[in-house]
C-alpha cells in the first residue's frame, strides 16, 4: 500500500471503537454543531479527531462538513459529534427546515416569515 | 645364524604380507618354500611391496567408497534443502499474493465506508475492515518470519500517535486499547509498516493476557539521545521472572524460529522486526500486576515535527481537504492562539458570542446569497492576520476599526472569508452605534466599499436585534453554552 492509496493511517472503525451510528439520536447531515464554552475549555485535554472536531466547530458547521473536514465517513462524524454533544463540548442544532408539520421536507411558515424579516432588515 | 635370522627376518614380513595382503599370501608361501635365501629376501621384499600396494589400493577404494557415500548423503541433503527452499519460496509467494489481495480488499472497504451513510451497513463494513486488517497482519507476520521485506510502504513520516493507533486497530480487541500520546513526533515513513506491526503484536499480547474488562494503555515519552520509548501496559496475570527473562532473551537475540513451537511466534515476529530497525523491545512487570513492554525507537526513526503553526498550515489541508474555505481560514486563524498560548483561550470565549453569531448565517441553508455579500466590505477593515496571535479577544475588541484600511488602498477590497465578520460585530457587541466602525475607513475604499458597508451596517443592525432577542430568550438555558452558540437558536432572525 502506498500513501496515496489510503490517506488515513488509522482506520475509521478505530476512531469510534467500531460504532457507526449515533444510537437513538437522529442526526441529519445538515444538523449544525458548534463548540460550547466547556468545549473551548476542554480543548487542551482533547486528542485526535475529538480535538479537531471541537476546533472546527468554533464556527458552527454542519455534520456533513465535519465528516468532510476530518476525512471520515459520515457515520463516524455522527458518533464523534454525538459523543461530544453528550459531554457538553459541542452544542447540537437540528435543522428546523427539514421537519415541516406535514412531515414533508418543507420549511415552516414561521421560519419563512423570520427569514423574510431578516431579509428586509438587510 | 645370520642367514637363518635373515630368513626368519624375511619370513616375518612375508607372513605379515600374507596376513595383510590377502590374495598375495599363497604366492608368498610358494616363494618362501623353494627359493634360496637371497632370492627369498628379494621376493619377500617384492611381495611386501605388492601387498602394501594392494593394501593401499584397498584402503583407497574403501575411502573412495566412503567419500562417495558421504557425498551422496551431502547431495541428498542439498537436494532436500533446495526442495525446502523452493517450497518456502512458493509459500512466501503465496502469502505475498494473499497479502496484496487483502490490502486491496481493505482499500476497497475504506472506499465503501467513505460512501456509506447508513449506520448499520457502515457497522458491518467496519467489522469486515477490521477482519481484513487482522488477516493482513497475520500474512505479514508470515512474511516477516520468512525474512521478507515489509510489503507496505509509506512515503511520508507518520505521527507517532497515529502509528500507535493504527497498531491498536490491528488487534482483535482494539476497543480495549487506550492510546494516550500527546507528542507529535513523527515516525519515518519507511519504518511505518514494521513499527506498526511490531506494536500491534505487543498490544495483541497485552489484550490477550489481561482480563476482558481491563484496558491496555499505550503511552510514549522521549528518552535521551533522540530516542522515543513507547510503553504498552497491560494489567493481566503477568509473567514469571524466568519467562520474562526467556522472552527478553528471545527479543534481544532472535533465534531461528522453532517450527515445532507455534506459541511464541508473535515474539519472534517482534524480535525480527526490532532487529531490522535497531529497535529495542523489553518486557517487564507492570506495577500491580501485568506486563509492560517498552519499545525504544532509535533516533533515526523519529523526526521532529515542524514548528506548530507551519505544521498546521501545511499538514491540515493535505490530509483533510477543506470543503469550505470559510471555516478553513477561521480555524487556522484560531489555532495558533490555542496551540501556543492556552491562556488566551478563555478570554476568546466571550467575544465568540458576537464572533460566532454572524458566521452562522453563511451555512444556514435558506440564505446563501447574503453570506458572500457580507464579507466583502468587512474585509476592508479587519484583514490583520498578524494581529491574531495576541489573542482573539483583543482582536475582536480593538483591532479592526483603526489600522487596516490602508491595506485595501489598491482599490480592490482584500477579501478573506470568515476573519472579517467578527471584529466589526464584536466591536459593536456592547450596544453601541452600528455605524461606528463603518465611517472611518470609508473614504479610502471608494464608493463601492461605501455602498457595501452601508448595506452591511443594515445587516448588522438586524443581527444585533436578533442577538438581543436571543440572549433574552436563552437565559433559561445554560448561559455559557448559549453564549457560544450564538444565533443558532430559534431567534436567529
Amino acid at each position: 500500500m502506498t500513501a496515496g492509496e489510503r490517506g488515513r493511517v488509522v482506520p475509521a472503525y478505530a476512531l469510534t471503537r467500531g460504532r457507526s451510528g449515533s444510537g437513538d439520536r437522529a442526526l441529519p447531515l445538515e444538523a449544525v454543531v458548534c463548540t460550547t464554552t466547556r468545549g473551548e475549555a476542554a480543548l487542551p485535554r482533547l486528542r485526535y479527531e475529538r480535538r479537531d472536531a471541537v476546533e472546527l466547530a468554533a464556527t458552527p458547521v454542519a455534520i456533513a462538513e465535519v465528516a468532510s473536514h476530518l476525512d471520515v465517513p459520515l457515520g463516524v462524524a455522527r458518533v464523534l459529534v454525538s459523543d461530544l454533544a453528550d459531554e457538553g463540548l459541542l452544542a447540537l442544532h437540528l435543522p428546523v427546515i427539514a421537519t415541516g408539520s406535514s412531515g414533508a421536507a418543507e420549511p415552516e411558515p414561521e421560519l419563512l416569515e423570520r427569514l423574510l424579516g431578516g431579509l428586509r432588515a438587510v | 645364524m645370520q642367514q637363518g635370522m635373515g630368513i626368519h627376518a624375511a619370513r616375518q614380513p612375508l607372513l605379515v604380507t600374507a596376513r595383510t595382503g590377502g590374495s598375495v599370501a599363497p604366492l608368498g608361501l610358494l616363494v618362501l618354500l623353494d627359493a634360496s635365501p637371497p632370492l627369498v629376501l628379494r621376493v619377500g621384499a617384492v611381495a611386501l611391496a605388492v601387498a602394501g600396494f594392494v593394501a593401499l589400493i584397498r584402503w583407497q577404494l574403501r575411502d573412495q567408497e566412503r567419500s562417495s557415500q558421504l557425498s551422496a548423503a551431502r547431495r541428498d541433503a542439498s537436494e532436500a534443502a533446495e526442495r525446502h527452499r523452493s517450497a518456502s519460496e512458493l509459500f512466501v509467494n503465496l502469502v505475498r499474493r494473499s497479502q496484496r489481495l487483502v490490502d486491496r480488499q481493505v482499500s476497497l472497504l475504506v472506499e465503501l465506508e467513505a460512501r456509506e451513510t447508513d449506520a448499520e451497513l457502515l457497522g458491518d463494513l467496519f467489522r469486515l475492515d477490521h477482519l481484513a486488517t487482522r488477516i493482513r497482519r497475520s500474512a505479514e507476520s508470515l512474511l516477516v518470519l520468512a525474512g521478507d521485506e515489509p510489503p507496505r510502504r509509506w512515503g511520508e513520516p507518520v505521527p507517532l500517535a497515529e502509528v500507535c493507533r493504527a497498531a491498536a486497530s490491528e488487534v482483535e480487541e482494539y476497543q480495549r486499547v487506550e492510546v494516550a500520546i500527546e507528542a507529535d513526533q513523527l515516525v519515518a515513513g519507511h519504518a511505518f509498516a514494521d513499527v506498526t506491526h511490531l506494536l500491534a503484536e505487543l498490544i495483541e499480547n497485552g489484550t490477550t493476557f489481561s482480563p476482558p474488562g481491563q484496558q491496555v494503555e499505550v503511552t510514549a515519552r522521549g528518552g535521551t539521545g533522540g530516542v522515543w520509548v513507547v510503553r504498552i501496559e497491560d494489567r493481566g496475570l503477568g509473567m514469571s521472572a524466568s519467562d520474562l527473562t526467556a522472552a527478553n532473551r528471545t527479543l534481544a537475540e532472535p533465534p531461528e524460529v522453532d517450527l515445532k513451537r507455534s506459541s511464541m511466534l508473535g515474539l519472534h515476529v517482534v524480535a525480527r522486526l526490532a532487529q531490522r530497525h535497531g529497535i529495542t523491545v523489553e518486557l517487564g512487570p507492570t506495577p500491580g500486576g501485568g506486563v509492560t513492554a517498552s519499545v525504544t525507537l532509535p533516533g533515526q526513526l523519529i523526526t521532529r515535527p515542524a514548528p506548530a503553526p507551519e505544521r498546521r498550515a501545511a499538514a491540515a489541508p493535505a490530509r483533510r481537504p477543506r470543503a469550505v474555505a470559510d471555516h478553513g481560514l477561521r480555524i487556522s486563524a484560531a489555532t495558533p492562539a490555542l496551540v501556543e498560548a492556552p491562556a488566551p483561550t478563555p478570554p476568546k470565549v466571550r467575544p465568540s458570542l458576537a464572533e460566532v453569531a454572524p458566521a452562522v448565517l453563511p451555512p444556514a441553508p435558506a440564505v446563501p446569497p447574503p453570506a458572500p455579500a457580507v464579507p466583502i466590505p468587512a474585509a476592508a477593515a479587519p484583514t490583520p492576520a498578524p494581529a491574531v496571535p495576541p489573542g482573539l479577544g483583543a482582536v475582536a475588541s480593538a483591532g479592526p476599526a483603526s489600522a487596516p484600511p490602508s491595506r485595501t488602498a489598491n482599490g480592490l477590497p482584500r477579501r478573506i472569508r470568515g476573519t472579517h465578520l467578527a471584529p466589526p460585530v464584536a466591536g459593536r457587541e456592547p450596544p453601541g452605534p452600528p455605524t461606528a466602525p463603518a465611517s472611518p475607513p470609508a473614504g479610502s475604499d471608494g464608493d463601492r466599499a461605501e455602498a457595501t458597508r452601508s448595506l452591511l451596517t443594515g445587516f448588522q443592525a438586524g443581527q444585533a436585534a436578533a442577538l438581543e432577542d436571543l440572549s433574552a430568550s436563552a437565559t433559561s438555558l445554560d448561559p455559557p453554552d448559549v453564549a457560544a452558540l450564538g444565533s443558532l437558536g430559534d431567534d436567529r432572525w
